[in-house]
Parts: C-alpha cells; sequence; structure tokens
C-alpha cells in the first residue's frame, strides 16, 4: 500500500476491516488531529481519550461514508467528529475555567517530518491564521468562544452580555470576512 | 421561543461554526433538505470551517498513544461483533449529511453513555462504546459480554504495563548503573524489592517504578515514572514512603515530558507503601497535593 493512498481509498479499506489502513489513517492525522483536540480540552489525557473515540467512530462508521461524494471531506469529517466529543467533554467537565491555562502549556513541538499532505495542511492552517489575524478584537472573540471553547450562541450572548443577534452577525461577518480574506490569498498565490 | 423561517437561514453560520444549541441545531438540520439557499451556504462557508482545525499550534502526542489507540479500536471491534445483531437499522446514511455536518456521526441520542470520565479508563473503555445498543439485549448475556470485555481490557493493560515495566526496567538499570558511577562502585548490590507503581486517580496513564536495591551503604530507593500530568509553574512530584500511614519524604523530582525520576538513598527501615504526590511546589514536608501513583512495599 502506498503511501499516497488517499483518505478515500484508505477509508474504503477500513470500511472492509483493514487495519493497516486505519493504521496508515492514524499516522497522517495523529497529531493534526490531537493538537486541535488538545486545543479544545486543554488536557493531555482528555485529549487522547477523544482521539480514540474518534477513531473508534472512523473504524465502525467507515462503511456508511459515501467515499464517493464525500470526496475530499473525510479529514473535515473527522476534525468535525473530534471537535464535538472534545466540546462534549468540556461540557461534562462543568467548564473549568479554560482561561487559566491558555499561555505557556503548550508542548511546542519544533520540527515535524511532515508529508507531504501535512506540508499541505500546514500551508491552509497558515494562510487562515491570517485570515483570523485579520478579524477585528470582536468576531475573533466569537469564533474564538464558539468555535474553540465551544460556547453555544446564546451562552456568548450571555457572559459577554450582548444581544444574541449581535453574536450572530458578528460570526457571520467573520466568516464572510475570513472567506474572502482566505480565498484572496490563495488566489494571490501568496504562498506558491 | 423559536425562530421563524426566515430566521432559521440566519443560523447558518453558527451552525457551521459549531454554536447552536441542541435545540436550534436539530431544527435547522430539519430545516435544511428544504432550503436551496441554506445548503450553499454550508458548501461556500465549509472551505474556512475546513481549514480552522489547521490553524491550532501543534502539539506532540503522548508517547504510546498510537498503540492504545488502536488496541482500543480493536477492543471495541470484538464488542461490535457481539453486537451486530442489534445495530443493522443504522445502516443507512446520506453523504449530503456528512458534507453538511459531520457531527450527523455523533448522534445525540448516544450522547449520555459516552464519555463517562467519572469511570477508571480501563472500566471506560469496556463501557462506554458508542455503538452502544445494549439495552436491546438480554440483562444476563450484557453482563457476560461485559465481563468477557473487562477481562480482554485487562489482558491488553496488562501486556501493555508489561511492555512498559520492561522499558523501565532498563532504565532502571541505567540509572543504577550511573549512580554506581557516582562514587565508590558499590559491590554487592542486591535488588530487595521492586514495585510497580499504579495511577491512584482515575483518567491518569501514568506509570511508574520503584525498585529498592540494598549495598554497603544502606538502602537505594530508585522510582522511575512516565505518563505524570503536566507540571506548571512552581509543582513538583514529590516521593513519600509510609510505615503505618505515616509518610517520609523521599524528595521531589520535576519531570520532562511527563517523566521523571528520583533516587534516595535510607536507612534500613520496613516502610509499608510508597506514593508520589502532585505538589503546589518542591518545598513540603508533608504531603498537600494528590496521590498520583502508589504501589504497597509489603510482600505480595
Amino acid at each position: 500500500m502506498g503511501e499516497s493512498a488517499t483518505d478515500e481509498l484508505l477509508i474504503q479499506k477500513i470500511a472492509n476491516r483493514d487495519s493497516a489502513a486505519l493504521e496508515q489513517l492514524y499516522d497522517r492525522y495523529e497529531r493534526q488531529i490531537y493538537s486541535f483536540v488538545y486545543r479544545i480540552v486543554k488536557d493531555a489525557m482528555a485529549a487522547e481519550e477523544v482521539v480514540q473515540e474518534l477513531f473508534i467512530r472512523v473504524w465502525n462508521s467507515a462503511e456508511r461514508l459515501d467515499t464517493g461524494e464525500a470526496a475530499g471531506k473525510i479529514s473535515s469529517w473527522m476534525f468535525t467528529i473530534a471537535r464535538n466529543l472534545s466540546v462534549d467533554w468540556i461540557r461534562k467537565q462543568g467548564r473549568k475555567p479554560l482561561e487559566a491555562s491558555e499561555e505557556g502549556v503548550l508542548e511546542r513541538v519544533a520540527a515535524f517530518k511532515s508529508t507531504e499532505q501535512e506540508v499541505e495542511h500546514k500551508m491552509l492552517g497558515e494562510q487562515m491564521q491570517e485570515a483570523l489575524r485579520e478579524l477585528n478584537e470582536d468576531q475573533k472573540q466569537v469564533v474564538d468562544l464558539i468555535y474553540f471553547k465551544g460556547y453555544t450562541q446564546q451562552e456568548v450572548s450571555l457572559n459577554q452580555d450582548i444581544p444574541l443577534g449581535t453574536v450572530k452577525s458578528r460570526v457571520r461577518l467573520a466568516l464572510k470576512q475570513l472567506r474572502k480574506r482566505f480565498e484572496t490569498t490563495r488566489k494571490e498565490g501568496v504562498w506558491p | 421561543m423559536r425562530l421563524s423561517r426566515k430566521g432559521i437561514c440566519e443560523d447558518v453560520e453558527v451552525y457551521l461554526l459549531g454554536g447552536l444549541d441542541q435545540e436550534d441545531k436539530l431544527e435547522f438540520e430539519a430545516h435544511l433538505p428544504e432550503c436551496e439557499e441554506c445548503r450553499h451556504m454550508l458548501e461556500e462557508l465549509s472551505s474556512v470551517i475546513n481549514v480552522l482545525p489547521l490553524t491550532v499550534e501543534p502539539v506532540q502526542p503522548p508517547s504510546g498513544m498510537k498503540a492504545r489507540i488502536l488496541a482500543a479500536v480493536a477492543d471495541a471491534d470484538q464488542e461490535k461483533h457481539s453486537e451486530q445483531n442489534s445495530q443493522n437499522a443504522q445502516k443507512a446514511r446520506s453523504s449530503s449529511a456528512l458534507i453538511a455536518d459531520g457531527s450527523k456521526e455523533a448522534p445525540t441520542e448516544r450522547k449520555p453513555a459516552e464519555f463517562d470520565y467519572s469511570e477508571s479508563r480501563v472500566g471506560k473503555r469496556m463501557v462506554n462504546k458508542p455503538k452502544g445498543k445494549r439495552w436491546l439485549m438480554p440483562t444476563i448475556a450484557a453482563a457476560a459480554a461485559v465481563l468477557l470485555l473487562v477481562s480482554a481490557g485487562l489482558y491488553q493493560r496488562v501486556n501493555h504495563l508489561n511492555g512498559e515495566a520492561d522499558t523501565l526496567a532498563a532504565q532502571v538499570q541505567e540509572l543504577q548503573s550511573q549512580l554506581a558511577a557516582i562514587d565508590q562502585p558499590p559491590t554487592g548490590t542486591q535488588v530487595n524489592h521492586v514495585v510497580a507503581l499504579s495511577p491512584t486517580i482515575p483518567d491518569i496513564v501514568a506509570q511508574g517504578l520503584a525498585t529498592i536495591v540494598i549495598d554497603d551503604k544502606g538502602m537505594h530507593l530508585i522510582v522511575q515514572a512516565e505518563n505524570l500530568p503536566k507540571l506548571t509553574k512552581d509543582e513538583a512530584f514529590q516521593v513519600w514512603l509510609l510505615k503505618e500511614g505515616k509518610p517520609v519524604n523521599a524528595g521531589t523530582f520535576l519531570t520532562q515530558e511527563g517523566t521523571g525520576a528520583l533516587y534516595y538513598t535510607f536507612a534500613p527501615d520496613e516502610y509499608d507503601q510508597i506514593a508520589i504526590t502532585h505538589e503546589p511546589d518542591a518545598k513540603g514536608l508533608q504531603p498537600r497535593g494528590e496521590i498520583v501513583l502508589a504501589g504497597s512495599l509489603l510482600p505480595a
């Protein structure tokens, strides 16, 4: 099995109970997904549990995924489940203060040996970081609170004392601008 | 207060970002098949959402995570097979739902059964499988299945721990040889006691090994542990030897990537337990933090 098997091919193999394919998919996404989950749950043990649960689901759900129509979506699907599981976890914890551990606890990783896809993802991530930086503070805040901290729009409205409609419109504007900025960067070919 | 039809379309961005509560989310998903515009928006904006996970700071996964996770998948698979009859009904899944929202794979009705962090790590693996349809099975069969799984899981865990113990033993050996090189080479060093240290609180993956060796200078305790929780600020781990519940400070250590080690020389005495606590700083004379690892020094 070549290193370059697509995610869709791996999912098809996983659907046929090919554990080597699962391992390959795991290797491909371990760091990305772990980092993402860790960003949300801020706890190494919980992050591992979430990643574990995710891969159990991948194993059990692969046969139900239509890899034809879902082409290119496998990673998004995994990230979405990973986020849902992570948010479930922090909700179960009764939301201990997350901000306290925000700074300085992340183990930075100096150099990954990267696969081609990781390089591609890293580049996309950097482009999006750039786009995120250009949001105004209010927009950044709602994106962070909702997406990375798992708050609902009602909770954001309540905690930040802003009308629900304002939360919605900040999210709307943020996504609109992210999309515009992100796509412009891509078209301009700033990143070769 | 539920939103009007028009209002629902305004939720598309918040939905995509994951900010709708359960009720609004279900409502939006019910609305989706009948709204071309919302589906179009989802498609358009998913290019943004799909990239957000890639913006996070890279973090190194814990060592050994891969082996643990792949083993857990195999465990879950065994369980699945034993339950297969009860879940054929779940086959249908539309790919448009997959595109719109991967959370389809995390159906809400299963949530209460998932991720019960109050269980021990081993127990949790056994109990909280996503495929749970156990209520369909007769109680006795379920109990038998659980027992089977628990023993399979424990067996796997023991195998894993044995592997870890080998590694740790090798490291201890290295430490011992370093220790030996410090001043006079000890002669006739004997291993008096080797104790595996186990986690005392649920959800902790830390493991440790304590070795007591005897030579002509006295007794030496060598402790090594790994996968310990992360320390912040002044925090430290502290090793205690206990005699009838009374702790004697055997020193503190810091960790590097969750791994730490310590050695302590003491006058021979009959200790019955060894424990490692997570302390607010390295200066305590009595345990203040919680015990993370412990092991008995009494003969088995």
